[in-house]
């Protein structure tokens, strides 16, 4: 069981750090067009992500993922970039449309192929796929989850105290994360 | 503007990047037998900044006393104590792997081993986020620390 926190704190303190930017800011803009009481539907489409990210750092296993590096850190990005962006469409703003939870997990394929050299760090030896890459993905889904609780709380806040619409939550928070995309974008152009 | 660009850059944290080294220990044969994984552009980096030697390993123009100086780094930053005794850092080797390197080393220790305190300090000095996982298997029985730069060592009860 150790282990298994072990490995479980590492995939948490990774998504805490300030260093992880790009997850944490995919997050939040992904979950920007919905209302406190649709929780569910944004807990389904973090874990999406987590699925699809988790699918191609196990790839990382058989090397079969050999995608040029710099072209990944273009794509992180512009996966943020293309959320926020479809968080103003009349679709991407529609709480009942399912194609969310989908495209979570396409792009979490996507951020998981920046994940491609920690398949060799995390398994090895005696540290199996159990012990070490499930609690790792684990973790990372916690820190997401307690992202959306904090998020949820201050979305919250704007919408019910200050009585605002979540209309003008999301076009802020898409707004910002476009931005914030667009530079990283610019700054890892790979062309 | 062009100022506030730039600001902005030097705020944004383009790479996100794994700080992360795991050691694996196994008590056999009267040692603890140890494999301590990490990415080898990180510790050449450490190399390169603490004694301006270019590492380049496992390539044609690997430094000749690259095993020297990776055995003195990790003796200095890995270490294991039995019963509060200091054991002997015994440098085996190590292979290159694309990114990563894999550095094999052990601790003659002749009786089995009850309780262990286990230190790896290593880029503690290189990143704030460095996180260092010890996994020792004794008798079967497998425990595990993790290290970072506020504990950097950790007792381990079997």
């Amino acid at each position: 069981m150790q282990t298994f926190s072990n490995y479980l704190r590492l995939g948490y303190e990774h998504i805490m750090s300030i260093e992880a930017l790009d997850h944490i800011l995919f997050v939040i803009v992904l979950m920007a067009v919905y209302q406190t009481r649709n929780w569910l539907r944004i807990v389904a489409a973090i874990t999406f992500f987590t699925v699809g990210h988790s699918i191609t750092l196990s790839l990382g296993a058989f090397n079969i993922v050999n995608i040029d590096k710099g072209i990944i850190e273009f794509l992180i990005p512009l996966t943020i970039l293309l959320t926020a962006l479809y968080n103003i469409t009349k679709p991407g703003q529609n709480q009942n449309n399912r194609n969310k939870a989908w495209i979570a997990g396409i792009f979490g394929l996507i951020h998981g192929l920046g994940f491609s050299n920690y398949y060799d760090m995390l398994v090895m030896g005696e540290t199996n796929y159990w012990q070490a890459l499930l609690p790792f993905n684990l973790g990372i889904e916690l820190a997401q989850l307690l992202l959306v609780a904090i998020m949820l709380i201050l979305m919250g806040a704007y919408t019910f105290l200050l009585n605002r619409k979540i209309r003008d939550w999301n076009l802020f928070v898409s707004g910002a994360g476009f931005g914030l995309a667009l530079i990283m974008c610019l700054e890892t152009w790979p062309f | 503007m062009k100022t506030l660009y730039v600001l902005m850059l030097a705020l944004l944290p383009l790479r996100h990047d794994f700080h992360v080294s795991i050691a694996q220990v196994d008590y056999s044969e009267q040692e603890l037998q140890c494999t301590l994984r990490l990415f080898t552009a990180d510790l050449e980096q450490r190399i390169a900044a603490d004694q301006s030697l270019r590492l380049a390993l496992g390539r044609a123009e690997e430094h000749p006393q690259a095993d020297a100086i990776v055995s003195a780094f990790i003796s200095e930053e890995f270490q294991i104590e039995n019963n509060g005794v200091a054991l002997d850092f015994e440098y085996l080797g190590m292979e290159v792997d694309y990114e990563m390197l894999y550095i094999h080393f052990y601790f003659p220790c002749p009786e089995i081993p009850k309780s262990l305190s286990v230190s790896n300090r290593v880029f503690f000095d290189s990143f704030d986020d460095q996180s260092n996982i010890v996994n020792v298997r004794i008798e079967g029985v497998l425990r595990s620390a993790f290290l970072n730069s506020s504990q950097s060592a950790q007792n381990l009860e079997f």
